[in-house]
């Protein structure tokens, strides 16, 4: 089987097109543009390749975020599936540049959904985001209860990219996935994220600030849990309009901060400062709807995550 | 009040002009006389608004931020009235990409406009095609709309989805009209009611996809427009009685609304074809064809909010509104004809 994982070189790319290529898959990644790419992704591509040769399944790359290319490569070598991660994800980014997130999350998808469906791409999964949820989503938040709009233009992005992914299903039949993904943690987790900022800041001595009494709850779900949901999305010939992908256990910011600090063998200055208007308090899924349809249950206990990600982080390939 | 209607130039926009300027508005058109179909179409359109004096016509794209931008800070408009748009369900489908520029990326173009300069207050007309074909019908504005039919749709929709972000996220004030099947005087060379008219004057066959059982809320234009002023006007009055001093004692409006503005009366593809025939005393000879894809089955309104909310009542029954409507096309048609004899 050919598929096709964008955004192969970012934190949940790497770690997918690793165990892809390793279970002996074909896969087809894209990257941006050269010269577009970070240092991280770079560091990640470079592993990637020297998989090449060693893993059983072969890789071959694509850069670009255009039609004409993407359609000139997926012609070549037609993906029989799609697993759509490529996009930016940085929410407060968003919320300043509007317009780069509509090009590189919306205009991206469908440009990408248009050169699958004319290359006979059947199966689609694309990876959404807790931020789909409004202000106002009853908690635990349930796919089909959005609530009001997105805070964000980032949720904006990945709600109308939702959109745009059923529609293809509508008209073209293909079969779709959309998951929301709750907050992802693990080795090599992007540098924005707050377990990483926490991490980062143990790490050089410096004091991490805290917006709000530090009560505030996120879902945080290990990598290789989102793996096997992507996994499963991937097997299965059913489509659904949006499954929640989080561990199904809320965590409290000063929860999260004890685990790390253990983890990490020292402890953090926390300066703390009024909440930040606007930012929600509690962000936490009803999964059982993904664990239904799915056949899938996320595995692992937080502490261990933690344990993982901070010996990634002390660990020679962890930041400096 | 002072407004820019983008899309001005156009069969809505057209229309929504000339009844804000008879009703005492100033009006800005920024229309980009795109070729969707005939420019000179569209210059015959504007013919009546341009003799009125407060009436400005601007050649260019809403989606060019820099001129956007100095006609924001020439004028000191109260609200924008966005209604242009990339049409058309069918070319949709094999032309995305052009959809998503057009009714996406230029709408953010436009928006960062107005975050930038002001004003942060914009009506901007929708779709009813972003209920799809899993809406129950009555169709109501608070329906999910997770999944549409087409592109164009998924545009409309992702388009709603951004306003609202902006209304969440950037102290806008935004109402999104969500229109049903527009027709009348002026209305797009590409809608059924056209090409039936036409091709029965002419003499020739006309297509008729599926099997005639396909239902659309029709509503006449100027029902359309008087829902668009109504909705204008309550977004200015309202978002600047939020500044006077007892406005705590108000129940808070509101930043984004979505009003339906629909008909309440589906009528089948087929009857439509009939009232036509009947209209021009001729039978036309139907070829069929498979219903296309990207189509809904039917639409419907349910307009209980626009009608409590901005005294929406539509007047103009199908069978009158027709009348207009194919006496229209007969008359472009003559107007082209001429046109092509004199050259």
């Amino acid at each position: 089987m050919n598929i096709l994982v964008t955004g192969c070189s970012g934190f949940l790319g790497y770690h997918l097109v690793s165990r892809l290529l390793s279970k002996g898959n074909d896969v087809t990644g894209t990257i941006r543009r050269a010269g577009m790419a970070s240092a991280d992704s770079r560091r990640r591509m470079k592993k990637l390749e020297s998989m090449n040769g060693a893993a059983k399944g072969r890789l071959q790359i694509a850069r670009s975020e255009e039609f004409e290319a993407l359609y000139n490569t997926f012609r070549r070598s037609p993906p029989d599936v799609c697993i759509h991660l490529a996009g930016k994800s940085w929410v407060r980014e968003s919320i300043g540049y509007p317009e780069l997130y509509e090009e590189a999350n919306y205009r991206f998808t469908a440009a990408l959904l248009e050169a699958l469906r004319q290359t006979g791409c059947k199966r689609i999964v694309f990876a959404s985001s807790v931020m789909v949820y409004g202000r106002n989503a009853p908690l635990p938040y349930s796919e089909s209860q959005l609530g009001s709009a997105p805070s964000s233009p980032y949720g904006a992005s990945k709600l109308a990219c939702e959109v745009l992914v059923n529609t293809y299903r509508e008209l073209h039949k293909m079969q779709t996935v959309n998951l929301r993904l709750f907050s992802v943690y693990g080795p090599d987790l992007r540098p924005d994220t707050v377990p990483h900022l926490i991490a980062s800041a143990i790490q050089k001595g410096q004091p991490f600030t805290i917006f709000g009494d530090g009560t505030a709850m996120r879902d945080y779900i290990e990598v290789d849990d989102v793996l096997s949901a992507f996994e499963a999305a991937v097997a299965g010939t059913e489509s659904y309009d949006a499954l929640n992908i989080g561990s199904g256990f809320g965590t409290q910011l000063s929860d999260l901060i004890c685990m790390i600090e253990k983890a990490m063998g020292r402890r953090v200055e926390v300066v703390n400062k009024p909440a930040i208007a606007g930012e929600l308090h509690t962000a936490v899924p009803d999964i059982s709807l993904a664990m239904n349809t799915l056949n899938w249950e996320p595995k692992v206990d937080i502490e261990q995550g933690i344990v993982r990600m901070a010996a990634w982080f002390k660990g020679p390939e962890g930041p400096k | 009040m002072k407004l820019l209607v983008t899309g001005g130039a156009g069969f809505i926009g057209s229309h929504a002009c000339e009844l804000l300027l008879s009703q005492g508005h100033f009006v800005v058109a920024l229309d980009n006389f795109d070729g969707f179909y005939s420019k000179a179409r569209k210059r015959r359109n504007i013919e009546e608004a341009k003799k009125h004096e407060n009436y400005r016509l601007v050649e260019g794209d809403f989606g060019d931020r820099l001129e956007v931008s100095k006609l924001l800070q020439e004028h000191n408009f109260d609200a924008v009235m966005h209604l242009a748009a990339q049409t058309g369900v069918r070319p949709s489908i094999d032309d995305s990409l052009k959809y998503e520029r057009n009714n996406v990326r230029n709408l953010i173009a436009l928006l960062e406009a107005l975050r930038e300069h002001g004003p942060r207050k914009i009506l901007a007309a929708s779709s009813s095609s972003v209920y799809g074909n899993k809406t129950p019908s009555p169709f109501r504005e608070d329906a999910p709309c997770m999944a549409t039919c087409s592109p164009y749709a998924a545009s409309k929709r992702a388009a709603e989805i951004f306003l609202a972000t902006y209304a969440e996220l950037y102290e806008f004030k935004i109402t999104v009209v969500r229109p049903f099947t527009v027709y009348g005087p002026r209305q797009r060379p590409d809608m059924a009611i056209s090409t039936f008219t036409e091709r029965i004057y002419q003499n020739e066959p006309i297509t008729l996809f599926g099997d005639g059982t396909s239902s659309r809320d029709y509503t006449f234009v100027t029902d359309i427009v008087a829902g668009l002023s109504a909705a204008v006007q309550k977004l200015v009055v309202q978002a600047s009685s939020l500044q006077t001093p007892d406005a705590g004692k108000m129940p808070a409006p509101q930043s984004y609304t979505v009003y339906n503005l629909g008909n309440e009366t589906p009528v089948s593809l087929s009857e439509v074809l009939a009232k036509i025939e009947h209209i021009i005393g001729r039978k036309a000879e139907v070829q069929r064809m498979p219903m296309p894809r990207g189509d809904v089955d039917r639409t419907c309104a349910d307009i209980s909010k626009a009608r409590k909310e901005l005294g929406y009542a539509p007047q103009i029954k199908l069978d009158e509104g027709l009348e207009k409507a194919v006496t229209w096309v007969r008359r472009e048609l003559r107007h082209e004809t001429t046109i092509t004899t004199k050259r």
